[in-house]
């Protein structure tokens, strides 16, 4: 008899076998990953802490990568303060978003509503070492902003483009004909290259200059022209030059003068001629001396502010502990201040006792006169129209109606020396004003900027008692240096007004003389340059035309020729033109999947430099 | 669990139990009026052989011979004193089933039962279990008292119907119990006996069974009795062919116990197609047709059959149309299952091994998907847990096909473990599926995990001692997780839907979740 | 290799079309940051999961609450693979930048496969074992059961010829003592059978036809201990390949909660 094969089980036990038992894997594992989190907790309380991190920070912050307190609050997070202590140490105010609103719409009411952007909101750190924190996706400028390059809308400087001319007399035609002509250059597009030279380091062209760019053809011999004789009462010569003590004045010879029957003239000019820049400036003083005054203040009140700010901006991070506490009452001060002056104001300002009082003149008025009641009537409307406070002035009043003010400050400041700090008070918050900003306004934005910069130091003072290192110095002195280069520029501008006095007061018939003269002092200036209201326009040319965004040409020249974004520029006659097709040549490349559309490719958020 | 009056009974019952080691004295046996139909000449032959299974057993008035829903497989005679047969009225009886993995949705409690007749079934009952009455049905709901010289207990035992009536002794009664064996032979030894127990048959059960049959379910009273009287009770030994395929159609055929392998022939094989149970019935197809018998009819075990001829089932069908219409509907249902397993023979292969292994007796047998199982052991731990640590079950055992059959209890429909629990610890509440054991009364006797054929009863070691040392076993088997309210843990705890609890009442479900 | 509840496979699909959809709609209405908004909701969602995860063992206990275990099985498999999919949307589908970062991903991912890794095996190995092989043991009672098919053997060769003894001695008994796992098996589940009863063949037409008998159940004896060295190969494999899934399972709960404990202090 086989044996049968068997399906299924061969013998039978009596009872199953012991069970598995239940947990035998999981309770280990879980003993060992307990202990794994203990050890790792334990770390990071003795200080192994990059274990805690979900990512490297970015190279630029790897000196403080383990230390997580230069940066989170426990439990709070990044707090926008933490940010600022490096990268804002004089509390300029430019990182937050309220700059940006004022930056992109130049609406200080606008920048005040602004809602309080956290900046790790964008700068998303702890993304490995590499990665780039400033790289910000267009998600987040779509919070704000709808729109993409397809709906970009055309560029401002464009549209205005008819309104004012660069300060220059230039026409593109002549001067490609003339570059051909002397190199022997067959296409027009290979002649840009002649006086649009690439700066390698800015990645974009080298700015327009006399000396390198127009000499070779405008100057002969250094020199730009001849000056007809002009009246020596008008006018100093190179002594006079000299008594001033103006340091330029050194390279002027005295044969290039030629002085004859009261009259001063000069065979040759040169570009830039301290002489004839001192005699513009001085008939400027003596024939409009109110506009004079009125820069000089402004230069004056810049300075002012500029100091100030120099002061403010020593940051907190290298103050001892003595002086914060000092700027801490200071800003203590300053801050509640302002709240009072604000609240004072919008007690005063209560436009229905205003109303009230006008009307009482008003029915008073109506029966002695008529006509003066109704112009009362209208103030009346006017007052109740306009709500608290006076309304703002419109942008283009706004800078006249400034100039007006410095100029009878400067008459106050003249008639009596004694008035001359609170004048130079006055002068200082005339020129701090924004356009659309009302003196409310202003009180609530010195008040809250008081109040962020008192939260800074006192994070700033809780730090020093935790211990957090200090902030590399080299990042404190970063907006120092500015603002101490804004400051030299600003009074070297001032220097040289200040050395043109005024004496007398001179009838508009002498004035007119002296305006005659002036332009007879300019004319080889006035070539290329233009002449308003005696001085010398600004030239713009050498600027980046763009304000809000930025843009170099190197990578699009080396796509595309120059005419396939200024197409006829070889014709152009006028100086304003840039023959630029705008957002269009834009688009032809920006596309998808051609060349990014990114909004962080032209645009900036935070505003550059020291406002 | 325990309390005194469960002690007192468990002290009777082991007192009874020894009474049934000794067998009858044959001079007693040679009194009583039992052996009469025998033959003077072999009469003493006869008592010789039986006697081993004859036992004189006492009981004090009031006291408890049969227990409703329980076994017996032993018939009673009484010698001496009086017994009252008291039934419960059928309310009472209703079938009560316990959800549970396996019992489909429609018939757990509360569930309209499922209509659709299965095909050889009779009425699709609820558990199969309650169908007929071993006891006199014509008392009613009333009482019955059995004098000396009566019979009881014999159908039950042959058929293994559960004890449809509670019997207790009025006064200090004697009886001899006759087992199972020794009825036997007293049936094939004694035509008188054989003549009294079928004319009792006919009398109390016959005319209940036909009832149960949807076939005589609307027939009339009178009709029944003619009927009843003149149909003719066979029984089958086990192999033996009750009718074969080809034979000319004479008879009506009703199975009242045991199991009946129906077949079809193709080429040389055999196909299973299905079996019939008790309360099935066969033959209706070829009588409707007038034709051969389409199926092979063969007992599987000792079958007992009721037969009507031609002529009464004419009768039966002419009298009532729409029993015809029924029988005609059942018996097209049959032959499309016959062509189905002749064009398609796998699917007899299930049926096939049900009839060889016995789990057609199953009532829930636990299966396992061996091509999904994991071996993970959930259903052993589920079970262990449902049961203070110890599995009921053994994840081993004989596999079909993809099929694993563990070492579990199946619920047989008749379940031999209890027929020899000298303790009653083994019960089966009537309607329920589980047969469970009673761990404070079981004593560890170890009967019924030797009876049981599949070996599915495990003697357990307690953690008590006998006095002489040995641990006290118990028996332990599968229990439907009576405790858990989900049913089954086995099923329940499987994660990969590899355990399935089926009855093989249904052969339709079986071949359908099996192939 | 089809899913056993297709319903489940279709409802998780359609889950994660409609996280990734969220993401998608999430990152272009708003900055993504696993910080804020919808990708902290997503990692609260991941680690919610994956605590409910670590949960299955639970199921043993009582299933009651959450169904079957074959429903809480589902529900494991599913929704692991949907919170490593939150996982992803959670970083936004970047790269991680540091220690913490890159551990949690590759401990979510490394669970993540093993666990499907073990999907595989549990839906693969039932196959083979069932369609390849006869006998079927409980993987404890395996050794025993081969010592009894020793026993049975040396009973059978007790009483034979020399030639047969000294056969079976030589070739037969070393392979019948002890399991002998074997990777193989994972690849083919019938591996190097037709090479072991090779000398059964051989040796049957050497014996006289009284004893072929004896070879053949011999050979049946080996066929069924060879199947036993597959069961114990493969059950084994299904028991153990919980360690690769479980302890970086329990390894990345740990890291989960640094990982929280640092969110909420920084």
């Amino acid at each position: 008899m086989p044996r049968k094969p068997t399906w299924g089980t061969p013998t039978r036990a009596e009872h199953h076998p012991p069970l598995r038992k239940k947990w035998q894997l999981l309770f280990p594992s879980a003993i060992a990953a307990g202990a794994l989190a203990v050890i790792l907790l334990g770390g990071h309380l003795v200080g192994a802490r990059t274990t805690f991190s979900p990512g490297s920070v970015t190279g630029g912050h790897g000196n403080i990568d383990a230390s997580c307190e230069q940066c989170h609050t426990t439990g709070r997070g990044v707090a926008n303060v933490r940010c600022q202590r490096c990268h804002d140490p004089s509390s300029a105010g430019r990182l937050t978003a309220s700059a940006h609103v004022l930056f992109g719409s130049g609406d200080p009411r606008k920048a005040a509503a602004a809602p309080d952007v956290a900046c790790a909101r964008c700068h998303v750190e702890h993304k490995g070492r590499r990665a780039s924190i400033s790289a910000v996706p267009d998600v987040q400028c779509a919070q704000c902003h709808f729109g993409n390059l397809r709906r970009h809308p055309e560029f401002a400087v464009l549209k205005a483009s008819t309104a004012e001319a660069p300060g220059m007399n230039f026409g593109h035609q002549k001067h490609i004909e003339e570059v051909m002509k002397g190199q022997a250059m067959s296409g027009a597009a290979q002649t840009c290259g002649s006086c649009h030279q690439k700066n390698g380091a800015r990645r974009d062209f080298e700015p327009i200059n006399f000396d390198q760019h127009c000499a070779s053809c405008h100057s002969k011999q250094g020199s730009v022209g001849a000056i007809d004789p002009v009246p020596l009462t008008d006018v100093v010569d190179l002594e006079g030059l000299r008594s001033r003590g103006i340091g330029a004045a050194a390279m002027l010879r005295p044969e290039e003068f030629e002085t004859s029957r009261g009259k001063i003239a000069r065979p040759a000019v040169r570009h830039r001629d301290p002489w004839v820049l001192f005699n513009l400036d001085k008939i400027r003083a003596e024939s409009d001396p109110e506009a004079f005054a009125g820069e000089r203040a402004r230069i004056e009140a810049r300075i002012a502010s500029l100091e100030r700010r120099l002061a403010a901006a020593t940051p907190f991070a290298a103050l001892d502990r003595a002086a914060l506490q000092e700027r801490a009452t200071a800003l203590q001060r300053e801050s509640e201040g302002a709240s009072q002056r604000l609240g004072a104001l919008s007690g005063a300002g209560d436009a229905s006792t205003g109303v009230a009082r006008i009307q009482e003149v008003e029915t008073g008025l109506r029966a002695a006169d008529a006509g003066a009641a109704d112009e009362v009537s209208k103030l009346k409307d006017a007052a109740s129209a306009k709500g608290a406070g006076p309304a703002p002035l419109p942008a283009a009043d706004f800078e006249a109606r400034r100039q007006e003010v410095l100029g009878l400050l400067e008459a106050v400041e003249a008639a009596d020396p004694a008035l001359k700090p609170r004048t130079a008070d006055l002068r200082r918050r005339i020129v701090a004003l924004v356009p659309g900003e009302n003196a409310a306004d202003l009180l609530a934005r010195v008040r809250d900027q008081r109040q962020a910069s008192l939260d800074r130091l006192r994070d700033e003072m809780k730090l020093r008692d935790q211990g957090v290192a200090p902030p590399r110095a080299a990042l404190l002195d970063a907006d120092r240096r500015e603002i101490m280069r804004a400051l030299a520029d600003a009074r070297a501008q001032l220097a040289s007004l200040a050395l043109v006095t005024t004496t007398a007061t001179l009838s508009d018939e002498e004035r007119q003389k002296k305006r005659e003269t002036a332009v007879v002092l300019a004319a080889a200036c006035t070539k290329c340059h233009l002449l308003k209201a005696g001085a010398l326009a600004p030239v713009r040319a050498a600027r980046p035309v763009l304000t809000r965004a930025r843009f170099v040409h190197e990578p699009h020249v080396i796509q595309a020729d120059c005419a396939k974004c200024h197409p006829g520029i070889e014709a152009s006659k006028v100086s304003k033109d840039l023959n630029f097709k705008g957002i269009q040549s834009c688009r032809e490349c920006h596309r998808s999947f051609q060349a990014s559309q990114d909004c962080r490719e032209c645009h900036l958020f935070h505003p550059k430099g020291v406002p | 669990m325990s309390n005194p009056v469960d002690r007192t009974q468990l002290q009777q019952r082991y007192e009874r139990r020894m009474q049934l080691m000794v067998p009858a004295e044959p001079d007693l046996l040679a009194q009583q009026s039992l052996f009469a139909g025998i033959p003077e000449k072999a009469r003493p032959k006869v008592i010789d052989k039986v006697r081993r299974y004859i036992h004189l057993v006492r009981y004090e008035a009031g006291d408890l011979v049969l227990r409703e829903a329980e076994y017996s497989d032993s018939a009673y005679f009484v010698v001496d004193g009086a017994a009252e047969v008291v039934l419960t009225s059928e309310n009472e009886m209703r079938a009560k089933v316990r959800g549970g993995a396996h019992v489909p949705a429609a018939q757990r409690p509360n569930a309209r039962p499922d209509v659709a007749p299965y095909i050889g079934r009779g009425s699709a009952g609820l558990s199969g279990t309650v169908i007929l009455s071993a006891l006199p049905a014509d008392v009613g709901a009333g009482s019955l008292t059995l004098g000396p010289g009566e019979v009881f207990g014999e159908i039950g035992a042959l058929s293994r119907y559960p004890v449809s009536a509670t019997v207790r002794a009025v006064t200090p009664l004697t009886l001899l119990q006759i087992r199972l064996p020794g009825l036997r032979m007293l049936l094939a030894s004694s035509k008188d006996f054989k003549k009294s127990v079928e004319e009792r048959y006919r009398s109390r059960i016959l005319s209940r069974a036909l009832r149960q049959v949807p076939l005589f379910a609307k027939v009339d009273d009178s009709f029944l009795e003619d009927i009843k009287r003149r149909a003719e009770l066979v029984s089958y030994e086990p192999g033996q062919v009750i009718v074969e395929e080809g034979a000319p159609a004479e008879s009506f055929l009703l199975v009242i116990g045991g199991y009946v392998k129906v077949s079809v022939r193709a080429g040389a094989t055999d196909l299973a197609l299905t079996y019939l149970r008790k309360g099935d019935h066969a033959g209706e197809s070829a009588l409707l047709l007038d034709d051969t018998w389409p199926f092979t009819l063969q007992a599987l075990e000792h079958v007992e059959v009721v037969k009507l001829t031609r002529e009464m089932f004419r009768e039966v069908t002419a009298a009532y149309p729409d029993v015809e219409d029924a029988l005609w509907v059942e018996s097209v249902a049959r032959l499309k299952a016959r062509g189905a397993i002749k064009r398609q023979p796998t699917s007899s292969e299930y049926v096939q091994m049900a009839m060889e292994t016995g789990l057609i007796h199953g009532e829930s047998v636990l299966l396992i998907d061996l091509s999904t199982c994991t071996r993970c052991d959930e259903c052993v731990r589920g079970c262990a847990d449902a049961h203070g640590g110890e599995p009921r079950f053994l994840r081993e055992g004989t596999k079909y096909h993809r099929w694993l059959v563990p070492t579990a209890c199946y619920q047989c429909t008749d379940p031999v473990c209890m027929i020899d629990c000298p303790t009653g610890a083994i019960t089966r509440q009537v309607g329920t599926l589980e047969v469970t054991i009673d761990p404070p009364t079981c004593i560890g006797c170890g009967n019924c995990a030797n009876r049981c054929p599949w070996g599915n009863i495990t003697m357990v070691e307690k953690e008590e001692k006998r006095p002489d040392g040995k641990p006290i076993e118990i028996a332990t088997k599968c229990d439907l997780c009576l405790t858990r309210p989900e049913g089954p843990a086995c099923v329940q705890m499987c994660p990969h839907g590899s355990a399935v609890r089926i009855s093989f009442k249904d052969l339709d479900r079986v071949t359908s979740t099996l192939t | 290799m089809r899913p056993k509840q297709p319903l489940n496979l279709s409802i998780a699909a359609a889950a994660g079309l409609v996280m990734v959809l969220v993401y998608a709609i999430g990152a272009w209405l708003a900055p993504w940051s696993p910080k804020r908004g919808l990708g902290l909701f997503f990692g609260i969602v991941a680690s919610l999961v994956f605590v409910f995860e670590m949960a299955y063992p639970y199921r043993r206990s009582r299933a009651r609450p959450l169904g079957t275990a074959r429903r809480w099985l589902q529900a494991h498999v599913y929704l692991g693979a949907l919170a490593f999919l939150a996982v992803l949307i959670h970083t936004g589908f970047h790269w991680p930048g540091g220690f913490m970062g890159w551990a949690l991903l590759l401990l979510s991912a490394w669970t993540t496969l093993t666990g499907l890794v073990g999907v595989w095996l549990q839906k693969w190995l039932p196959i083979v074992m069932s369609e390849g092989l006869r006998v079927e043991a409980l993987y404890e009672r395996i050794p025993a059961l081969i010592e009894h098919l020793l026993k049975e053997a040396d009973a059978l060769v007790a009483n034979a010829s020399e030639v047969l003894e000294r056969f079976y001695l030589a070739e037969v008994r070393t392979r019948l003592a002890g399991v002998e796992p074997s990777w193989s098996y994972l690849l083919d589940v019938r591996a190097g059978r037709e090479r072991a009863l090779e000398p059964f063949r051989r040796m049957s037409s050497f014996v006289d036809p009284a004893e072929k008998e004896i070879v053949n159940d011999l050979m049946t004896i080996r066929m069924e201990k060879m199947d036993l060295d597959v069961h114990y190969s493969l059950q084994g494999i299904l028991r153990r390949w919980l360690i690769v899934h479980v302890p970086p399972a329990a390894v990345l709960m740990a890291l989960l909660a640094v990982h929280i404990l640092a969110w909420v202090l920084y």
